[in-house]
Parts: structure tokens; C-alpha cells; sequence
């Protein structure tokens, strides 16, 4: 029994991919460094990323599978959830027959790797609403989000096209990672802390970071927010179904 | 009066309009502008109210002032509440300001009647085109049509607009006489038509010159209120069959009835009708995606949607000898019919078994629900469950689902003091 750990990058997934396609043993598991966990029965063989041996594995399964079924098996990854030796078997599936294989739900690989991934694509359509950008430093929309999944940089382009007269930066809290758009172009940013400023004003402390016009309409949203609901229709049962409680901390409206 | 408190007293007033669609237009950014409205399939939702309801505009009325006295209605004349009126220039600023920060998907303008329709209307114009053309939105906007409005102004809202929507308000004439007595069904309809018709002329007109100006992209909707009046479900969904199919509408939406007012022409209701609503609803979604016709789902014999049981279910029941639906053979069509399988199982059906016999393991997984389905079909020739007595299938299917609605339809006590606008 083999296991395959490689370093978290997708650059590296898809090196140790290419190399479980071409392995004598029986692979168990791949692992990124960070979700290792040691066991006395495993036999480990480190990866090493390799830009050339991933490129050729994407070449490949971008000219072999449909457009969705590549994206899914991203979306797989992007979900960190411990796809990737599914991804392996799925990949083995699909080289070894001509057709695309997408359409199979019978299957149950094929079937697991289209349900992680729309999960993924559901979270990426959940936060289109329920990111918040708030003002700051007169003329920065800033969006704290804390999403299930890695799902930043799919986040980008729906954005990017809305608010393309805008500065804003999207900031996923739980990885740390960053999304700056300076009126022209997008960045993504790695390793990002708050200021303590910052993270005051997101504690609800009054700090200057967000003038007295971000306040007001804030005030303002949650006037509406509470005026919306027909009382006599009251269902919260419903309400938390479609906005589950872990996305409430990062709303301006205050959810009870 | 401060811009919070017309907020308050505004959007309140608008909420029983029920619809919050945002989907279906083709709107893009343009350079330098601010926001669009790309065709999805699913709307964006940015949050949920407390009743459960999707928030995904900034849905408001101009003013609640209004010349009609509607029974049902929470903005009547003869109602002592606080009014307001925004300007167009309140309601631009809450628009664009609400949208930066990724609040809502854009604005629905509805409007209680000032003066006259047409007076009205020109104010709703003014504000949607200032949104439009001095802050470059383009976001989504519904807008309300006021019947009896100038045909001239229809026309020109439509252009700025991404839907437009004539509210029926009650399923029957003589429902509207007894309970709107200021408005007229002709007044309602003739607008209606002529948005149908112009919607489809642009399209013409849109295939020739590309650059031509959409005229409302995203269709037209309506809504109507269930439960004021007596009409059954039948003449409701005859009516909204005929909305749908010769007057094109994107959508029909239902309002159970919430008395606001007191009225002896009114019902008085412990609550309003949200499981009647829900039904409703169902039998819409039969009648637009699943292929059904309205007699089909309901006849004079039965002539209300059953409580218990979702409407495609009864329909099932009702035709025992169409029955059982092989999965590895029936059409898309058929297995469209069968109880427990939607839209998506049943495409998933449709490609999956090109690779092979399907079995009701393999069903389980593609998001069938079985616990209804299983009484309707055959794997391979085989049942998982063989009856075919109606009344069996009725009770089995009524334990399986009884626990769950319970849940579901939780009502709370009505309050009628909730129901009006705070002062």
C-alpha cells in the first residue's frame, strides 16, 4: 500500500497523478503535506512537483475530456476534501475508453467527483450573494468571506465583470488568501493579515477605517432587512436552510 | 421625513409583492459603467428574510399613496398609516450605494397610484432612467406597470427596464369588482398583451440589427393573490396556463392571501393559505417544465389541488394504468411523469443508461427520490415494491410523507397587528 504525498499545490496534484498513471503498486491514497497523517501500515513516497510532468497530464486531459468534466475534477481539488485519489481513478476511467465518459452516473466515481464539484460551483453561486463588500479607506470595497472551499479565484471574473469601476479586495480569512482588483487589473495575494485597525472595524468597533456614509448604509440595509419579512409568513426554519449560520458572521445584516 | 424611515415605511409596504426573480436577462457591463445582469439560470440570492424569503433586489414602492381603495390591499386609501414618498433621486442613491456593496442584484419599483396612472408612471420613468443613463447601472431593474398607464410610457419603461410585470391581482373578474373596485381587468390586460407583443417584435428586430435596444429582456411576470376570493385552483391554473402560453409571461407568482385589512367582503382566515400557495406553485412548475396541461393535473370533478399530496403524485395515482415506467426504456417525457424524479434525474437516467442496465441502487445516487418512486417503476422488469391498488400506494405514501410535513408547514399563530405597517 502506497501513498503518495505531494506538496498542496495543484501543480503538485497533478504530478503525482502522472505518476499514479504510470505506477506498478497499488496506490491508496494521495495526499497533500498539510493533511498528512502518519500510519504504521503506509508506505510513503514523497512527490516532487514537477511543472513539466503536470503540464503534460493537463494537456492531455483538457484534449481527452469534455470542458466540464475538466473543470470538475479542479473544482475537486479545489475542494479540498480528499478528492484526489477519486480524481486518479476517474482519470483512469476516462483514458481508457474513446468516449467521454461524463454522462455515466451509474458509475459511482464518476458520479462522486460530479457531486463535490457542483457542491463547489453551489458555494461559488452562494457567495455571488452573500459576500459583502464594505468601504473602507474612502475608496476600497473590502469582503471578508470564510467559504467551505478554496473558492477565491473561481469568485473573481463574476466581480471583476460587475464591479469593474470599483477597487475592491475579497479576502478568504480561513486561507489566508487575497483577490485585489485596482480598477484595471486582479491580483491574488497569499499570507494576508489585517491591520488592527481593520480587524477592529470588523469586530464592530468604531475606528475610522469606514466613514460615516459606510455606516449609513449599512444602517440603512438593515432597516430593509428587517422590513422585508412578512410576519405572518415568519419561517426560520426555511431562512437558515438557504443561509446556513457559518455565513452569517461575515454579513452586514444582522441575522437572527 | 428622514431616508430611513421612508425606507422603512416603503420597502414594508412593497413586501407583499412576492416576486424577486433577477434571472434571465442579458444585460452586460458596458466600459466605465457599473454592474450587470448576465443570463444564469439561477437568480443570486443575497440573503433571506425571516419569513424565507430570497432578498435579491431592492424592492420598494415609490409612494404608498394611493388613489384606489383595494379590500385586500395594505396601502388602501381608507387605511390610516404613515405615508411617504421617495424621490428619484433617494431612490438612484439607495440603488447604486446598495449595489457597490454587493447588497442586492438591483431594484423592483412598484408604486401606489398618485394622482393618475400616468402621472405615476412618468415618476417611475424618470428614476429608472436616471439609474440607467447618469450612473450607468446595469444591474437589473422590475418595474411595475401601473394599469392604465399611457401605452407611450409601457413603451419607453421597457427599454429600461430588465422585466416589467402587470399584477392581476385576483384570479376573476368578478373577484377584482368585489375587492378592487377602482380597477379594471381590462385595464390590466391590454398592457399585458402589449408588452407580449412588443417583447416579441424586439426580438425580431434584435436578430436583424444587433445593436438594436432590448425591450424588457427578461420577459414579463404577474402575481396573484390565493384565497381572498373563491375561485378554485382549477380557474387559477387554467388562467395561468393561458397567461403562459398565449401571453408568453416568464412567470406567474401566487400570494397566499394575508388579511391585513378587516373587511366583510373579506375571508377570515386562522392563516394564510402557504400550503394552498405551495400546491400552486407545484403545478406551475408541472405545467412549465414538466410538460403537463392544466385539465391534466385537475378536472370539474376535482377541481383543488389535494392537500396532502404533491399534485404530479395525484396525477400518478389518478393514472395507475400508465404505470410502471420501465427507467432502462421510457422516454424523457415519461420519465419526466414519474413521482420522485425530476428534471435532472431524469436527464442523468437518459445518459447514464447508454452505458449500461441502471438498477434502483444506482437511481438512489442520481438523486431520485425513491421513497416516492418506487411504486411507479420497474428496473429491468423488476419492482422494488409491487402494488397497484391506489388507495395502498395513497397510504403508504402519506405515512412515508407525513412526518416530514408536519415540519414543513409549521404555521405560527396569525397576527393581525404584524401585518400593518409600524408607526
Amino acid at each position: 500500500m502506497l501513498t503518495y504525498i505531494y506538496d498542496g499545490s495543484m501543480e503538485g496534484m497533478f504530478t503525482a497523478l502522472y505518476e499514479g498513471l504510470f505506477a506498478k503498486e497499488e496506490i491508496e491514497a494521495i495526499v497533500s503535506r498539510e493533511s498528512y497523517m502518519p500510519s504504521l501500515f503506509a508506505t510513503v513516497k514523497i512527490i516532487e512537483t514537477d511543472p513539466k510532468k503536470a503540464r503534460k497530464l493537463k494537456y492531455t486531459l483538457q484534449k481527452r475530456l469534455s470542458k466540464q468534466a475538466f473543470k470538475n475534477l479542479i473544482y475537486c481539488y479545489l475542494s479540498e476534501s480528499g478528492m484526489e485519489r477519486t480524481i486518479l481513478s476517474y482519470i483512469k476511467k476516462a483514458l481508457a475508453v474513446r468516449r467521454k465518459i461524463d454522462g455515466n452516473f451509474g458509475d459511482e466515481t464518476i458520479m462522486e467527483i460530479t457531486k463535490t464539484a457542483k457542491k463547489v460551483a453551489y458555494e461559488v453561486h452562494r457567495f455571488h450573494g452573500f459576500l459583502r463588500f464594505r468601504r473602507i479607506y474612502d475608496d476600497l470595497y473590502y469582503a471578508p468571506i470564510e467559504p467551505d472551499y478554496n473558492i477565491l479565484a473561481l469568485l473573481i471574473p463574476h466581480f471583476r465583470a460587475r464591479y469593474a469601476d470599483q477597487k475592491w479586495f475579497i479576502h478568504d480569512r480561513r486561507r489566508k488568501l487575497g483577490a485585489y482588483y485596482d480598477g484595471q487589473e486582479c491580483h491574488l495575494v497569499t499570507l494576508v493579515e489585517l491591520n488592527e485597525e481593520l480587524e477592529a472595524s470588523l469586530q464592530g468597533i468604531k475606528t475610522g477605517a469606514e466613514g460615516e456614509e459606510e455606516l449609513f448604509y449599512r444602517e440603512l440595509w438593515n432597516e430593509y432587512f428587517k422590513s422585508i419579512a412578512i410576519a405572518e409568513r415568519k419561517n426560520k426554519r426555511l431562512q437558515r436552510q438557504h443561509m446556513p449560520t457559518r455565513y452569517w458572521g461575515n454579513l452586514i445584516e444582522k441575522v437572527e | 421625513m428622514e431616508l430611513q424611515e421612508k425606507l422603512r415605511i416603503l420597502s414594508s409596504a412593497a413586501k407583499y409583492d412576492v416576486s424577486c426573480a433577477s434571472s434571465g436577462s442579458n444585460r452586460k457591463n458596458t466600459p466605465g459603467g457599473l454592474g450587470n445582469s448576465a443570463e444564469a439560470a439561477m437568480g443570486i440570492c443575497h440573503s433571506w428574510s425571516a419569513d424565507g424569503r430570497c432578498v435579491s433586489l431592492l424592492k420598494i414602492l415609490y409612494t404608498n399613496y394611493c388613489i384606489h381603495d383595494c379590500l385586500y390591499c395594505i396601502n388602501r386609501r381608507s387605511n390610516d398609516i404613515p405615508r411617504a414618498s421617495f424621490t428619484p433621486e433617494e431612490v438612484t442613491d439607495l440603488t447604486i450605494n446598495f449595489y457597490r456593496r454587493n447588497y442586492i442584484e438591483g431594484l423592483f419599483l412598484s408604486s401606489g397610484v398618485i394622482k393618475n396612472p400616468d402621472y405615476t408612471m412618468e415618476l417611475l420613468i424618470r428614476t429608472i432612467k436616471s439609474i440607467r443613463l447618469e450612473h450607468n447601472f446595469n444591474g437589473y431593474i422590475h418595474l411595475k406597470v401601473i394599469p392604465g398607464a399611457d401605452r407611450g410610457l409601457v413603451r419607453e419603461a421597457g427599454f429600461y427596464a430588465d422585466r416589467l410585470s402587470v399584477n392581476i391581482e385576483l384570479p376573476s373578474e368578478q373577484g377584482l369588482k368585489l375587492l378592487a373596485p377602482g380597477k379594471e381587468r381590462k385595464a390590466i390586460l391590454v398592457p399585458m398583451s402589449y408588452i407580449s407583443d412588443k417583447i416579441s417584435s424586439n426580438k425580431e428586430e434584435k436578430k436583424k440589427f444587433k445593436s438594436a435596444k432590448s425591450f424588457s429582456p427578461a420577459g414579463q411576470s404577474t402575481q396573484l393573490i390565493v384565497g381572498a376570493t373563491p375561485e378554485s385552483d382549477l380557474q387559477i391554473l387554467k388562467l395561468t396556463e393561458g397567461l403562459y402560453n398565449r401571453v408568453r409571461l416568464r412567470r406567474v407568482y401566487y400570494s397566499a392571501f394575508v388579511p391585513v385589512n378587516s373587511n366583510p367582503l373579506l375571508p377570515v382566515l386562522k392563516a394564510p393559505p402557504l400550503r394552498r400557495e405551495h400546491r400552486l406553485y407545484q403545478a406551475d412548475w408541472l405545467l412549465r417544465f414538466y410538460g403537463f396541461a392544466a385539465n391534466e393535473i385537475l378536472d370539474s370533478t376535482v377541481p383543488f389541488l389535494d392537500d396532502d399530496l404533491d399534485p404530479k403524485t395525484v396525477w400518478a395515482l389518478r393514472n395507475l394504468h400508465l404505470f410502471p415506467v420501465e427507467i432502462n426504456k421510457a422516454e424523457y417525457r415519461m420519465l419526466l411523469r414519474v413521482p420522485g424524479i425530476g428534471q435532472q434525474s431524469a436527464r442523468k437516467i437518459i445518459t447514464s443508461r447508454r452505458w449500461g442496465w441502471l438498477g434502483f441502487t444506482e437511481l438512489k445516487k442520481l438523486g431520485v427520490v425513491m421513497k416516492r418512486a418506487r411504486y411507479f417503476i420497474t428496473c429491468q422488469g423488476s419492482f422494488l415494491e409491487k402494488i397497484d391498488n391506489e388507495e395502498t400506494i395513497r397510504s403508504c405514501l402519506l405515512r412515508d410523507e407525513g412526518k416530514k410535513q408536519e415540519l414543513a408547514y409549521e404555521q405560527l399563530p396569525l397576527n393581525l397587528e404584524a401585518g400593518l405597517v409600524q408607526s
